[in-house]
């Protein structure tokens, strides 16, 4: 009877060690995300078409959920800082599921933070051609006045509320162009 | 003689009925009361569920509900600025509709009276879909035909719509706040813009999934109107409005 417990005592230790070391191989840092922070300029430095999820694990560890996108993506997101007792999603990173490679992302401003602020926030674009176009229709009866910023050549978007202009996403794609030029500007379609 | 004072009975007369039409026409009631015409009311369903049938109103003072006051400088004609709807049409507001509506307004809780809107206005019907009892756009409603009809609830219809104006209306914490607790994200699109995608399931009706602040409009649609719905699909949500807007937050006589 003691035999049996004791073989049963060494299999599950051996599966828990090897399941940990597993753990390690995939994710080798965890950070909590109570601790975590995720900067904008980290994201913002990511070379998207380029990096691939080995720089995501090695800025803020293992991801705190993984989604599969169904369009061979995975989407990997992060979450820290509290609202109260609540954890806020901070990012989320689409990541090619056979290479690794990252195809996007999406960072979420505090409304404390600098970058909440189009002024602010479109300065860390210098030479950005960004094209305005309001959200529309949201539902059948409701017409949302948000704002969605674009440089495609870029391939950064922000999402602005339309009542109190702060941002509500940035995200960012492969962008079109990988060169810069050197001042930002913002026409509206509608005024152009 | 007799037609010097046939003429003077006759403008003795006119100036009689004269009066009598001034004292018609002057408004006799107390003060926080308004004159109603005399109109015919079609049937509708009162903000407490009950069908009321058609009749012919008598004409008689009515005690003003203290929301009228707010509300009723902000039932407005014409169309609304920037309205995003091409074609749609204006119509008159009847005394009857207008009547209907601040009755609406009138049981909703305060927090959704209090909400800053800028102007009702009184569209024909939407062209986004006929039976479309309201809409909304950047701090205006407008009512079409079909808010009237003998199937709506009008009280329920403008706690909606005024339930959108709210969301958009949020601070950015509140906001963050009830896009974490009812499970919307923002994600990069194929196209590489940003979206906001729903949670998967526990919707109080499917227009929910639409975007968050039809979502938002819904959830506080039912959680006024039909509470127990509400607390079984969504328990989460039902609790965080309860949270915020605390036990008053419900629907009840007339403010």
């Amino acid at each position: 009877m003691q035999q049996r417990c004791l073989v049963k005592f060494f299999v599950l230790f051996g599966l828990t060690i090897f399941l940990e070391t597993q753990a390690v191989v995939v994710f080798p840092k965890t950070i909590n995300y109570k601790t975590r922070k995720i900067k904008f300029e980290q994201v913002q430095a990511l070379d998207y078409g380029k990096d691939t999820n080995q720089k995501l694990i090695e800025y803020w560890g293992k991801p705190d959920q993984v989604v599969r996108s169904g369009n061979g993506e995975l989407e990997w997101i992060y979450r820290e800082r509290l609202i109260e007792t609540i954890s806020v999603e901070s990012a989320a990173f689409n990541i090619a599921e056979k290479s690794g490679l990252l195809n996007g992302a999406v960072w979420i401003p505090q409304d404390t933070d600098p970058l909440s602020k189009i002024v602010n926030l479109a300065a860390q674009f210098k030479g950005a051609h960004f094209i305005i176009k309001s959200e529309g229709q949201v539902s059948r009866d409701y017409d949302s006045d948000n704002l969605i910023y674009r440089d495609e050549d870029r391939g950064v978007s922000f999402l602005v509320s339309g009542q109190s202009k702060l941002i509500s996403a940035i995200v960012w794609s492969i962008p079109k162009k990988r060169e810069s030029t050197t001042k930002p500007s913002y026409n509206h379609p509608d005024t152009e | 003689m007799a037609v010097k004072s046939c003429k003077c009975v006759l403008v003795s007369l006119f100036a009689l009925g004269f009066c009598l039409q001034l004292l018609a026409l002057a408004e006799p009631c107390q003060k926080g009361q308004h004159w109603v015409r005399a109109h015919y009311r079609k049937g509708y369903i009162r903000a407490d569920g009950v069908n009321v049938s058609a009749t012919s109103v008598v004409a008689h003072c009515q005690d003003n509900p203290p929301s009228n006051q707010n509300w009723q400088v902000k039932l407005a004609t014409g169309l609304p600025h920037a309205w995003q709807q091409g074609g749609e049409r204006t119509v008159e507001w009847t005394l009857e509709q207008k009547e209907r509506v601040l009755d609406a307004l009138s049981p909703l809780p305060q927090v959704l009276l209090n909400t800053a809107i800028e102007g009702i206005y009184r569209l024909k019907t939407s062209k986004i879909d006929v039976d479309n009892p309201a809409a909304g756009f950047n701090g205006q409603i407008a009512i079409y035909d079909p808010a009237f009809s003998t199937r709506q609830n009008l009280s329920r219809v403008m706690a909606h719509e005024i339930a959108h104006e709210m969301y958009r209306q949020f601070s950015f914490a509140d906001r963050t706040e009830y896009l974490n607790v009812a499970g919307w994200r923002v994600k990069e699109a194929p196209s590489g813009l940003p979206v906001i995608v729903p949670r998967l399931d526990g919707y109080v009706d499917e227009e929910c999934a639409d975007s968050p602040t039809e979502d938002f409009a819904k959830n506080i649609e039912y959680y006024l109107f039909d509470p127990s719905k509400l607390k079984n699909v969504s328990p989460d949500i039902s609790q965080w409005i309860h949270k915020k807007y605390g036990d008053k937050f419900k629907m009840g006589v007339a403010h």
